[in-house]
């Protein structure tokens, strides 16, 4: 999976270095939100089928909103540094660090409402969290405690990520590892665009 | 065009939410899923491609991506780590 998104978005690179003027270049827009919108849709059936998860979850729902507020303080915390680091408008660095490691969809929001410039940021970055991710879960989950492994995460922990969650703590803390994922999922693009607009 | 983005999300959510789930419509959805975010990764590859900015400034681009990485990560485990010494009873 990972392979496949670094060979599509190098050879979209290597295409747009190389035909700088033909007609989905000039498109590119257009093409961006039409294809967007039909992937949402399909994303937002995927978030909807998980129903029979919230069955399981009521007794460890205080876990979960700790985790995913937890979660969402901090990257929000660190995107805004991050953004007066460089002195970046705070919204562009908010809206990048409200990813949560998404990276497709994050950098896809922001090309397509703010510039390719802070969606290829967005993109990177995120990848980067992801990376850092596998790096880091397991000696978080020995240094300090479960619940913080599924801190570098973010939204992947729904998926990607949620393998190595799940291998290096155990099965309360990799559920609500998923619950956590399939909400900051959820949220992502709706917080995105409104992070960005807002501040 | 923030309001595509809403209204899709919302109506798959609502529609998957009450539909029967068997094994080939989550297969479809799923492959479909795929070819979207496929497609949407080519073009936004040839957006950077396609303007000389980014790939002049390919390595501040990048310190700036790995900075913002880093700190959520740090920021985010930091507050789980925080939230739970906090309401240790409730967590454990």
């Amino acid at each position: 999976m990972s392979l496949l998104v670094v060979i599509t978005v190098s050879l979209g690179i290597l295409y747009g270095v190389l035909f700088n003027d033909n007609p989905i270049v000039a498109n590119l827009d257009l093409l961006i939100q039409v294809t967007l919108g039909f992937l949402l849709f399909f994303v937002g059936l995927d978030i909807g089928s998980n129903r029979s998860v919230f069955k399981g979850i009521k007794d460890k729902i205080f876990s979960v909103l700790l985790v995913t507020l937890s979660i969402i303080i901090g990257s929000l915390t660190g995107g805004l540094l991050t953004a007066l680091l460089f002195a970046m408008r705070p919204g562009e660095g908010l809206a990048i660090a409200a990813g949560f490691g998404w990276y497709s969809l994050s950098g896809i929001i922001l090309t397509n409402i703010g510039n390719a410039e802070l969606g290829s940021i967005a993109f990177l970055s995120n990848v980067f969290r992801e990376l850092l991710t596998f790096l880091m879960v397991p000696v978080i989950a020995v240094k300090l405690n479960y619940l913080s492994a599924i801190g570098p995460a973010g939204a992947t922990s729904m998926d990607t990520t949620l393998p190595i969650i799940s291998k290096n703590t155990d099965p309360h803390t990799a559920l609500v590892a998923f619950v956590n994922g399939l909400i900051l999922t959820a949220v992502v693009p709706f917080l995105v665009p409104l992070l960005y607009t807002l501040f | 065009m923030m309001w595509v983005i809403f209204v899709a999300v919302t109506l798959g959510g609502v529609l998957g939410f009450f539909l029967k789930w068997r094994e080939s419509l989550k297969k479809a959805v799923s492959n479909l899923q795929l070819l979207g975010l496929t497609l949407l990764l080519f073009f936004m590859g040839v957006s950077v491609g396609s303007n000389p900015d980014i790939v002049d400034n390919l390595s501040l681009i990048g310190l700036k991506s790995f900075m913002y990485g880093l700190l959520s990560v740090i920021f985010s485990v930091l507050a789980i780590f925080i939230a739970t010494k906090i309401f240790r009873r409730k967590t454990s």
